[in-house]
This record gives C-alpha cells, structure tokens and sequence, in this order.
C-alpha cells in the first residue's frame, strides 16, 4: 500500500519538476520566440520546422507552451503567497485572541469564503484591467480562508492541550508558544494546502485567461492559447490539445504531489514537537 | 447452548511485525475466564481476531473454534451469522460503539431482526425487555433516545442489551467498565456477572484490572507482550503465581490495599523497566528485560507448559516448602 | 432553534457585507458610462444629464443604498443604453444557466456517488486504485477544454449533439436539452472526479469507526453495516462539499458558456463588464452570492435533519 502511494506521489514530483524545469529553461532558450510571428507559418500542422505546429498568428506552439509554463508556476506560487500570507497571521490572530476579535475575524472570513474565486477574479480584471497579478490576488485573497481556518483550528487545539498549558505556566507568552509549538504543527497541513492551491490556482487562470480576463497578450498563457485556438478549431484541434494538455499535466502533478504529502503526514503519525 | 471456544496458534500481525503470538486457549460452555493484561499486551486484539474483526491493516493467524466449526476459515457473511447469536462482544469505548445518528432502541432491535424471525411488535416488545433487563431505567424512553443523550454508563448498558439479545453462548467483555466512573464499574460488573449467570453463556472476561478478576472468573490467562505467559485457576494463581511477571502484577495490586507492602520509603513495588512498545519486545522470553530472574537460557521462547496450572518460564516461582 | 437563527443572522449579515464589497470593488471601475453613451460630441451638461439619469451622480454611499434599497423592494433597475429591465434580462439567461448548472450536478452526484463508495470499499484493492486514479485525472482536466474536446468528438466527428447554441425552453424542450447536455458534461466530469475523491474520503472515515465494528459486532456483513450505518454518517462532510461545489459549478458555468455559444449568465456578465453596465454587473454578481449563501444555509439545515446532535442545544 505504501509501496503505491509512493508512486503516485514520485510520479506528481517528476510532473511538477517537469513544470519546473521547462519554465527554467524556457528562460534561456526556446525554439522560437514565442511572441514572433511566422507570416507563412500561421496554422502549420505538426512539423520538423514545428514540431506541435503553429497557431493563427504564427506563433510556435512548442515555444508558447514551454514559454507558457512560467506563466503557470508564477500563477500558483502568487496565489499560496497572498493566501498564506495573510491567511495564517489571521487565523492565528483569531486563535490568540478570542472573544470579539476572534469571532470578527472568522466572520468576515465567512463573508469572503462566500465569493467565488474566479468571480472575485473576475471582478477584480473588470476593475483593474485584465493582468496576471491582479488575477492571482483575487485568487489568493480569495483562498484567505481556508488557510486562515486551518491556522486557527490548529492553533486553538495546540494551546488548549497540557502541554501548552504548562508552557505557559511557565511564563511562556502565548505567541511565543504559538511560534514554537503550532507553527511546526500546523505547517505541514499548510504545505498540503499549499499544493491543492497551486492546482486550484492554475486552472484558475486558465479559465481567466480563456475568457480574456487574465494573462493579457503578448504574454505565453496556455489558457490564453486555449482561446485563441477556438476560432480555427474545425481546421486544427491540436491547437486546442497541446495547451489544455499541459494543464492538465501540471494540475494532476501538483494534486498527486499534495496526496503524497498528506498521506506521508497522516495525523496518527503526527508527533507534538517539542 | 453447547459451544466450546478453542483457540489453537492464534497470532495477529502488522506486516512483518508479530503482535500476538500463538495464543492457545480453551473456553468450556459456561465457563467464566479471565483475561489479565497491560496496555499494549495484546489481549484486545486476541478477542478481535476471535470474532474475526481485526483492523484491514493486521491479519490474523492460527484456528478459532467455535462448536469445533472453524471460524477462521468461513466468509464474512457466514462469520455474520454466528456474530451476535453465539459470540458477542461488548467494547471498551461506549462513547464511540454506537452509531450518533440512529435511536438506540432500532439499534438493539436490529441484533434481533439479523438473527430470529419476529414480527415487529415481538421485536420491539423485545427491545423494551432487554433495556429493562440491563437495569436501564424508563426503558422506552431510552429506546428512543440518541447515544448522545445517554451517558458513557448508559450506553454501556445498551451495548449489553445489544450482545446479550440472541442469548449468545459466548459473550467477550474487553474492559467494558474501564471508561466508565469509579461509581458506576461496581453496578455495571454486578449486572455483568449477573446476566450471565442467568443465561449460562460462557465469559471472556478481558481487562487490566486483577480485583476485577478475582471472583469473578474461574481461571485466568495472564499475558504480556503478546504471550500467554501463565494460565490457571484464578485462586491458586493469585494465591501463588508461578510467572514473575505475574506475581509483580499482583504485588503492585495489593499494595494499593495494604500500607504493610510499601517499600521502605512509601514507594509502590512496580515491575522495574516499562512495558516496550509493539514490535519492540526482546527475542526469547517476552518478560526476560525485566525480569530479575533472566539468564542465558530466557533468549529462546519458554513454551507454556503445565496442565491445569500453565506457565511459559524458564525459571518458574516454587513453591514455599 | 438557536442554531437555525443563528444561522440566518450570518446568512443575512454576509449578505450585506459581500454586498459591500463587491459595490465597492466595481465603484473603482474606471471609465465613464454616460461618457461612453454620451459620445465624443456630447457637451458636459448633457453628460452630466446622463450621469443624473443613470443614477451615477452623488457620492459611492449614496449610490450604495440607493441600489441596496432598490434591490430590496426587487426593482433590479434598468440597463443604461438599451434601457432593457434587467430583471426580464437575468430572468431570459438564467433559464440557461441554472438548468446547466443543475443538470450538471445531478450528472455529477450521479457518477461519484456510486464510484466514491467503490473506491473506498476497494481501497485495497484493483478497483479502488483504478477509480482514484481516474478521479485525478478528471480534476486535472479544465472543464472547458473537456468542453472544447467534447464538441470536436460529440458534435463534429459523431454529430450526436449541437456544438453550440441554444433552443429556448418554449420552442423545443427536448433541443434545449440536447443543447445543454455536452456543457453539463464538460462540467460534470470534472465535478464528478472532485465530489468522487470527497465521497471516498468520506466512507474510508466512517469505515474506520467504532460503530461500524459494533455493526460487524451484531452479525452485519461489512457492506451491510457500511449501507445502514456508515453511509448517513458519510453523507455530513459530502453534503458540505456538494454546497460548496454548486457555487464552483455556477462559475464554471460561465466559462463553459463561453465554449458553446449559450446565451446565459456568463455571457451577459462578461458583457456588462466590458460595456461598464455597472448595474448590471452588479445584480448578476450580487445573485450569484446570494445564490452561494443560499446554498449554504440549506446545507446546514439539512445537517440538522440529518444529525440529531444539533438538535439539542450546544453550548
């Protein structure tokens, strides 16, 4: 059984560095320039000269596609920040203060758990204009929630055990507990949230970017490539196929990943660090 | 009601790790037997694989008989209809054996409907029988209460209800009154001991708890580590344990009772060393880490050896001349 | 009791907080509406006309509660140029959107329920890894890429259903359902691989209960104890996610929308947005969050018909 697992979760790093390592190397060197147009090539099948063809402005699919994965890896690790960021200092806020503030707190978190994330986002590009940060701010902000719960949840079961009892006791201030003792606690959940986010936040954008709402042109966005695909789709369904197909992969890479990491930090392994 | 439990080379594993090692003991029609051990003995998981409940993650070894029909090689539904008509076991943890979302009285009701053939007026008529045999008081409000309404001792009770309802022939109690108050053990054990006293099944009595036993049950099994290591009349075996480990258990229990037996500094004598976790006690002799009687010879296995009186040591306690 | 009216305080509370908010994010919307209507020729006394007509004069409060109240007496006000009611507008695309998105959940509940419990029951096993693994892939598909593959395969190599496009309900039912089918697909797969790993997370946790083994105790087989005891237990955190995934599935909706060229929601907030009809935007949002907070409340209802435990009173 663990035998498995450990599969599943190998195969969700080797997709996930797989990401990672197109983006890199999309950095130096890429067949083409993903933005720079071939005039003659526009809509050219699959190829030696192209090997994934090129779409209707002439653009090298293979080139947007690699170009395209920093877009991805940029997306997820903007949302998990905002989300994390502000998230975990507010659940623990609401976990160490309690009463009025506590409950504030979590209210208002109701309030922006209510909103879906892509209407937030959706939203968001109408007011600022369509762009990739504002997309994963909504994102982002729009998860706050859920790490915010998590922080509290962990926190409020932390302090209320003996063992932070008798920290205190001692003369330990309840931050100063919550640094030590929640934090490791609560951080590998975090993490595993972290990956599920990441998924979350890919597919995300590239429905955004389907609908014109985030990565703007000239910028490589698998979504965004996604869109542009529609119109020539009877004549080219690769075009379609590539793009949507490296979603795909980096979105089950991250959830494998996130499995893996939740299963290797099943609760009953769990030890209250000391 | 004839049925005799015999259990011959039972064994539970975690993988490669032996829990239980070839447990081997016999229960006779209505006989009353106790079975003494820490935390992390394997005394629990012995009476699951008896009624053939392990967890997915153990497996289980070694023959059960019940009525000389092999349990452990029958299916689970074969397993279901024997399960709650001839063997029935009551839990530790009353708080948690009962399902939150159903009424306790459909719950009693439904041990009938699996095993007799009752109209639902009979059954029902049944359930109010047996909540009032268990002492409860209103038993049909009872019936109709959720498990969250009811207190840990009540619910102790249902689950009674619950096992004895097909008059099984044998009943296994794991620590059925360890989670419970102090003040409410002594009436659950009394209602225990009377019970099956009027239906004649035999009893597995399990717990840690060697005042519990005494009086209660005719012989006792004594195990540690997985290991039966002493078996016998449970008088003679508290009056003289041949174990070691025995005999620490039931001087660190009577000096609970009696100031005389105090070391020199008011300290209560306990067996020195603590009890390793799963997988982790020593080759040979189970108890030869902490046992001030250990030699050479303690690395193999001391068989249970004996007749009446059963103990699995190298160097047994004589005794007095 | 309490709970009950506790519960609709925060659901009318939300309600006015996210009403805020989003009035206040599309408040910052740059570009003038009654500029834009106005034209380039217009002079500053007929703009600002136009900006009194529109109700776009006075401070963002002001604006605030007059669009607060008017919603509260129903009046959902009128678009600014075609001078449309926006209530008959929502009215004609909801009848798009809310089928879809419904269809589209009953496909889903449909799929994972019986395939959340094989998983867990065969966790061990073939079965149960083959359908977690499918799941994975299901949750990693973008839906409307699903969508855009669905149309190439459904409808233009097989031509079983319409690749885009929609009948109303009044001239052809059974085409309008023909037309709605692939997109409630497409939302449906990835919704069924979600609800599918939530279903069999659900049961491996009851499996594991005490209850279930005092079950097997009184002679039930393991799926029969599984069947009467295990599955109204599993049904509280799945009910959970099933509210949270019909808000997801609205906005899914949207994008799928898009995909096949229906008339609904999606579309006609991407439209306001772009021709900046404020009020527009904001009633199709403001629906679409009360729709989510609805959801939710019925949810934990339904947790106090299924589960006893909150009946009585809790500290």
């Amino acid at each position: 059984m663990r035998g498995r697992l450990g599969l599943a979760t190998a195969a969700g790093g080797v997709l996930v560095g797989l990401v990672v390592v197109t983006a890199a190397v999309s950095w130096f060197w890429t067949p083409y320039d993903p933005t720079a147009i071939d005039a003659r090539g526009r809509l050219a099948p699959m190829s030696w000269a192209h090997p994934l063809g090129a779409d209707r402005f002439g653009h090298d699919v293979l080139s947007q596609i690699m170009a395209g994965a920093r877009v991805t890896l940029l997306v997820g690790i903007l949302a998990v920040a905002v989300a994390a960021v502000i998230g975990v200092p507010l659940g623990a806020l609401a976990a160490l203060r309690g009463g009025w503030v506590g409950e504030g707190v979590m209210r208002v978190n109701d309030v922006v758990f209510a909103f879906p994330a892509v209407l937030m986002a959706i939203m968001l590009a109408a007011a600022y204009g369509a762009s990739t940060v504002t997309a994963m701010l909504a994102i982002g902000i729009a998860n706050v929630p859920v790490f915010a719960r998590l922080t509290r949840a962990e926190a409020l079961r932390v302090l209320s055990t003996e063992y932070a009892l008798a920290a205190r006791g001692a003369g330990r201030r309840r931050v100063g507990v919550f640094l030590r003792h929640v934090l490791p606690n609560v951080a590998p959940v975090l993490v595993v949230q972290g990956t599920v986010l990441f998924a979350l936040a890919i597919l995300a954008e590239a429905a955004l970017s389907y609908l014109g709402l985030g990565t703007p042109s000239p910028t490589p966005s698998w979504g965004r490539s996604l869109q542009e695909s529609q119109t020539f789709f009877g004549q080219r369904p690769t075009l379609a196929l590539f793009p949507g197909l490296a979603i795909a992969v980096s979105v089950l890479g991250f959830n494998l990943l996130g499995d893996g990491l939740r299963d290797a930090l099943d609760p009953k392994l769990r030890v209250l660090r000391a | 009601m004839i049925a005799g439990l015999e259990l011959t080379g039972v064994g539970v594993t975690a993988g490669p790790t032996a829990i239980v090692h070839d447990v081997s003991f016999s229960l006779a029609p209505g006989e009353r037997v106790g079975l003494i051990g820490e935390s992390g003995s394997g005394k629990s998981l012995t009476a699951l694989a008896i009624m053939g409940l392990l967890p997915e993650e153990l497996s289980g070894r070694g023959t059960v008989r019940l009525d000389g029909r092999d349990l452990t090689t029958m299916s689970d539904r074969q397993l279901g209809a024997l399960r709650g008509d001839r063997l029935a076991m009551v839990f530790q943890e009353p708080m948690t054996a009962l399902n939150p979302l159903m009424r306790v009285g459909r719950q009693v009701a439904e041990a009938l409907r699996r095993h007799r053939d009752l109209s639902r007026a009979e059954v029902a008529a049944r359930v109010g029988q047996l909540l009032a045999r268990v002492e409860l008081p209103d038993p049909a409000a009872a019936g109709r209460a959720y498990p969250h309404q009811l207190s840990g001792g009540q619910r102790q009770r249902v689950m009674l209800a619950m096992a004895l309802a097909c008059d099984p022939a044998v009943l296994i109690c794991d620590e059925p009154t360890t989670a419970l108050d102090v003040t409410v053990q002594a009436r659950m054990l009394a209602l225990i001991d009377r019970l099956v006293a009027e239906e004649g099944s035999a009893l597995l009595f399990i717990t840690h708890d060697l005042a519990v036993v005494s009086g209660r049950c005719e012989r006792v099994l004594v195990m540690y580590g997985g290991h039966i290591v002493e078996a016998g009349p449970t008088a003679a075996v508290f009056a003289l344990p041949r174990h070691p480990y025995t005999a620490g258990l039931l001087q660190a229990s009577a000096a609970t009772t009696d100031p005389s037996l105090l070391d020199g500094r008011g300290r209560l004598p306990t067996i020195p060393g603590t009890v390793p976790a799963a997988g982790h006690f020593p080759s040979g002799c189970v108890f030869r880490t902490r046992c001030q009687r250990a030699t050479d010879v303690c690395e193999t296995v001391p068989p249970l050896a004996g007749a009446a009186r059963q103990v699995a040591c190298w160097h047994p306690i004589e005794a007095p001349p | 009791m309490v709970f009950l009216l506790k519960r609709i305080g925060i659901f009318a509370l939300t309600l006015v907080l996210a009403s805020i908010a989003v009035f206040a994010v599309l408040a910052v919307l740059p570009g003038d509406p009654a500029q834009v209507a106005a034209g380039t020729q217009a002079t500053p006394e007929q703009v600002a006309a136009l900006r009194q007509e529109y109700g776009l004069d006075g401070s963002v409060p002001e604006r605030y509660f007059s669009w607060l109240g008017d919603l509260a007496t129903g009046d959902l006000g009128t678009t600014f140029v075609s001078k449309r009611s926006i209530a008959d507008e929502i009215g004609t695309r909801l009848q798009v959107t809310l089928p879809l998105a419904l269809m589209a959940m009953v496909l889903a509940v449909a799929v994972a329920l019986p395939l959340g419990v094989l998983a867990a029951v065969g966790h061990r096993r073939v079965s149960g890894t083959v359908v977690s693994g499918v799941s994975q892939l299901g949750i990693a598909v973008p839906a409307f890429w699903a969508g855009l593959m669905l149309i190439t395969l459904g409808a233009v190599r097989w031509g079983w259903l319409p690749a885009g496009g929609f009948t109303p309900w009044g001239d052809d039912w059974w085409e309008a359902v023909r037309s709605l089918l692939l997109p409630a697909i497409s939302l449906a797969i990835v919704q069924a691989a979600i609800l599918t790993r939530y279903v069999r997370s659900a049961v491996l946790e009851v499996m594991r209960e005490d209850f279930i083994r005092t079950a097997r105790a009184k002679g039930l087989t393991r799926l029969t104890a599984l069947r009467r005891h295990g599955l109204r237990n599993a049904a509280i955190p799945v009910v959970t996610v099933l509210g949270l995934q019909l808000t997801a599935l609205l906005v899914g909706a949207v994008v799928v929308e898009n995909v096949f060229t229906l008339p609904g929601l999606g579309k006609q907030l991407l439209d306001g947005i772009n021709s900046r009809e404020i009020v527009l935007v904001l009633d199709i949002v403001m629906l679409l969050v009360f729709v989510a907070l609805v959801v939710n409340l019925l949810v934990d209802l339904l947790y106090l018909a299924i589960d006893p435990r909150l009946r009585t009173a809790r500290r």
